[in-house]
């Protein structure tokens, strides 16, 4: 019996590389039948590290791993003829096709949309690009450090006195497999009420531009282009630091006050768990945090600094584990700074079974894997599979599926159709 | 007016500050009636706060970012602990019928409303309940008080961000808001799909935490596997060089460039004007330039900090290399790119004037949106009350008199 999911019934062809893979699993972990496309030999995004136990291999990318779960895999070249007709024969079973080749690539293969279109009329293409489908840069090269420039956000990120950073895990094409799978739902609830398939354009400049916080506001109202000030923030004119030192590692809390979205309860229990331990001076207590709002638009840096030096003392006391318990403890605005380990090893997560395991039988073991990103009270989100083997499900899906017969297989097999 | 895909869709958004909002935006800009319950006696902290239009600090029909989240929703005003307040919004799940409830707050304040989704369920069994919070709806650190930075800090982003020689540099504003906006959105409209197929709710329990360390779900499995904890590297990828942000001509302009393969490297080359060093030995294979990182870095650099940005992006990407101008807020308004796919739109706003507004990041063959812009606070409330609970002139007076409504004159401060 088929297990009530939320996508359960829809097949997805995944033809997606590298971040955007991420798209393709979270069809996946809500139910859809996914079938990752491959190039014979494997796809290339097989070699982008980490690998497992250090073991440089294409069957043991974690990266192929974190990102293709609950997808099947098989090996097919589009490029050949061959190739294309049984890539058609596909489309005719399938509803959705997400793919993230330079605009222009699918239409020379004769695989554009005007041409799935007329093997599935009501076929859906999700085509998630750097830049787009059209327009004066659609055909500029775009890697992960190009497309966030594009996006505006390095302008913001990185200490002042050296070139504007970012993070250095490549996440422009993660999200932007979100943003596939968005444009892909919309297209599926559209073909729901009207019957029609589409073409789905999806830029990842323009989506990654929301990560920015809408940055680009402070040009609309104020023709003021958004500073990059390291681990510092602002409070009016003056600079207040966000990321701290504690013990052992960084925490994050920044003193504040004022009416807006709880900043001046959030210090003010800071205040007493210090007073608590001794630690908060006569002075900061008598401190009345919803003027301090107000307070810190006029006020000079010297004598933030003065205020902020007892809260540097008292974090300097503690570890980012006291931090995190007391913080969510006593409704406090504040964390750790968390690396994976702090992340793996949170019982937080782990209290809310977050970590799922999941067997490997060619490895000989169980993986921890990240669990689905929320929770259904039905239908939910689950890890079915691992990630595919190269070609793993060429069988189920040519010969059973597709009704290939053995002989085909062998001689596509031989040309590297497959 | 055209059909838009989400046009039968109705939302009730209690959804303040960004995640939450920003996505019941994409779903109204694409045919949804959404109407976003607000208060005066504690704004949302995107019309609190700025930036605003002329500078006009504090004046919550200035702010500039509503017309960012919140175009084309209804807005009404509501005091929810008054039992008028509460009555309406009973009325509006049982009477107007929405699809979608969406919620942002602490776990537990829905609940102390009497609206959680044990509740709303008796009065609406197939509503899809979406609560977005900091951690979740359970364990032991839900009530960590949260915002964009706590969840930048706490899930990974902001500890992989800045040099290997320094503190992490961090993520600005609220950047661990967004993977939230979007996987909230899709969750919802997968919930939308199977209600049409089986008619059934669901509540969704999003902790953003958890969705920001899903995405870096391959930095936990180097440390799960492997032991390993990832850091920072600066601009620098293990694969590629140059990898970087250079210094260009003019007062702090950037460009960012990435040169993977052999033959972009021969590109790149041949842009910069094969200057001698591109010859060195030292240079020569990618593992030679990864070896001697640091040389190669400054020589870009003294190439790229004589000529503007624009130029070298158009250079470089002339050339077949990946480069693009880090781009400001002023840049991004004057992006040819940008501009083609129309992302901002200009609109009249009563207060304002004209306001620029962002559509949704999408192109669709067939569907068409519909787009407008943001409302001011309340603007909706006659609407609501009369038109959709039909509510007479004088029941509407006395919720205004009673404080149900609540108005300018709730504001904290305003006397």
């Amino acid at each position: 019996m088929q297990e009530d999911t939320m996508l359960g019934g829809y097949r997805v062809l995944d033809l997606t590389e590298g971040g955007f893979l991420l798209g393709g699993q979270i069809f996946g972990d809500l139910g859809a039948d996914v079938i990752k496309i491959e190039p014979p030999g494997g796809s290339p995004s097989r070699n982008i590290g980490p690998y497992y136990k250090d073991i440089p291999e294409v069957e043991k990318s974690l990266f192929w791993f974190a990102y293709n779960r609950n997808k099947r895999g098989i090996t097919l070249d589009i490029e050949t003829s061959d190739g294309r007709e049984i890539f058609k024969q596909l489309v005719e079973t399938a509803d959705v096709i997400i793919e993230s080749h330079p605009p222009g690539y699918m239409d020379g293969l004769g695989l554009g949309y005007s041409e799935l279109r007329r093997v599935k009329p009501d076929i859906i293409l999700t085509s998630v690009t750097p830049y787009g489908q059209e327009g004066p840069k659609a055909h500029y090269k775009g890697s992960d450090l190009t497309t966030w420039a594009a996006s505006m956000i390095h302008s913001m990120a990185g200490d002042p006195d050296r070139a504007p950073t970012w993070n250095s895990y490549p996440s422009a094409g993660l999200m932007g497999g979100i943003q596939g799978v968005i444009g892909s739902l919309y297209a599926l609830f559209h073909r729901e009420m009207t019957g029609e398939g589409q073409h789905v354009d999806a830029p990842v400049q323009q989506y990654l531009l929301q990560f920015t916080t809408g940055a680009h506001w402070f040009w609309e109202c104020m023709q003021f282009n958004f500073p990059r000030m390291g681990r510092f923030m602002t409070a009016g004119f003056v600079a207040i630091a966000s990321i701290r030192p504690c013990k052992d590692g960084y925490v994050h809390w920044a003193i504040g006050g004022g009416a807006a979205a709880g900043f001046s309860d959030s210090t003010a229990r800071l205040v007493k768990w210090m007073d608590e331990e001794g630690m908060a001076p006569d002075w900061l207590k008598e401190i009345d945090w919803l003027k301090f709002g107000d307070e810190t638009k006029t006020m000079a840096q010297e004598e933030m600094d003065r205020i902020q030096e007892p809260f540097d003392r008292f974090l300097m006391s503690k570890t980012t584990i006291e931090f995190s318990e007391e913080t969510a403890k006593r409704g406090i605005m504040g964390c750790p700074v968390s690396n994976s380990k702090d992340i793996c090893e949170d019982h937080h997560l782990e209290a809310r079974n977050f970590w799922q395991t999941v067997e490997h039988p060619e490895l000989g073991e169980s993986l921890s894997y990240c669990g689905p990103f929320a929770k259904f009270s039905e239908a939910p989100m689950k890890i079915f599979r691992r990630a595919p083997l190269i070609g793993e499900h060429n069988e189920e899906i040519f010969e059973k599926e597709l009704g290939l017969s053995r002989r085909e297989i062998i001689l596509l097999k031989q040309i590297r159709v497959i | 007016m055209a059909n838009s895909i989400f046009d039968e869709i109705r939302i009730l958004d209690f959804g303040s500050a960004a995640t939450v909002p920003l996505a019941t935006s994409w779903l109204a800009d694409y045919g949804a009636t959404v109407i976003k319950v607000e208060t005066h006696l504690r704004p949302d902290i995107t019309r609190a706060g700025g930036p605003f239009y002329e500078a006009r600090m504090g004046e919550t029909e200035q702010a500039g970012w509503q017309q960012w989240l919140n175009p084309s929703k209804y807005s009404i005003t509501l005091n929810l602990r008054k039992p008028g307040g509460k009555d309406i919004i009973r009325r509006l799940v049982t009477e107007w019928q929405p699809r979608i409830l969406a919620e942002s707050f602490r776990p537990g304040v829905m609940k102390r409303f009497g609206f959680d989704y044990d509740t709303v369920k008796e009065w609406k069994p197939d509503i899809i309940y979406w609560s977005s919070c900091l951690e979740g709806q359970y364990g032991p650190h839900s009530q960590r008080l949260g915002y964009g930075p706590v969840s930048t800090n706490l899930s990974g982003p902001s500890y992989l961000t800045g040099w290997p020689d320094r503190p992490p540099s961090g993520m600005p504003l609220a950047y661990g808001d967004f993977a939230s906006t979007g996987t909230g959105l899709l969750a919802l409209v997968s919930a939308l799909l199977r209600h049409k197929k089986t008619g059934k709710g669901v509540h969704i329990d999003q902790s953003q935490y958890e969705v920001n360390v899903h995405v870096l779900a391959g930095v936990m499995m180097e440390y799960l596997v492997n032991g390993r904890i990832m850091g920072r590297n600066g601009n620098r990828l293990p694969y590629a060089a140059p990898h970087g942000v250079y210094p260009c001509e003019g007062d702090d302009r950037w460009v960012a460039i990435a040169v993977f393969t052999e033959v972009e490297w021969q590109r790149f080359c041949r842009v910069i004007g094969n200057p001698d060093w591109t010859g060195d030995a030292k240079f020569d294979t990618l593992t030679r330039r990864k070896s001697n990182e640091d040389e190669l870095d400054r020589l870009v650099g003294e190439w790229t900090m004589n000529i503007p940005p624009e130029q070298i992006e158009a250079l470089m990407q002339a050339g077949g290399v990946a480069a693009n101008v880090v781009e400001t807020g002023k840049d991004i308004y004057e992006d040819t790119q940008m501009k083609h796919y129309g992302h901002f739109r200009v609109l009249e706003h009563p207060e304002i004037g004209t306001v620029r507004s962002e559509i949704p990041p999408l192109k669709f063959s067939k569907s068409t949106d519909n787009h407008f812009r943001a409302p001011l606070f309340g603007e909706h409330n006659h609407h609501v009350l009369s038109r959709l609970l039909g509510m007479s002139d004088d029941e509407i007076s006395d919720l205004y008199a009673d404080g149900v409504i609540t108005t300018d004159a709730d504001l904290p401060g305003s006397t």
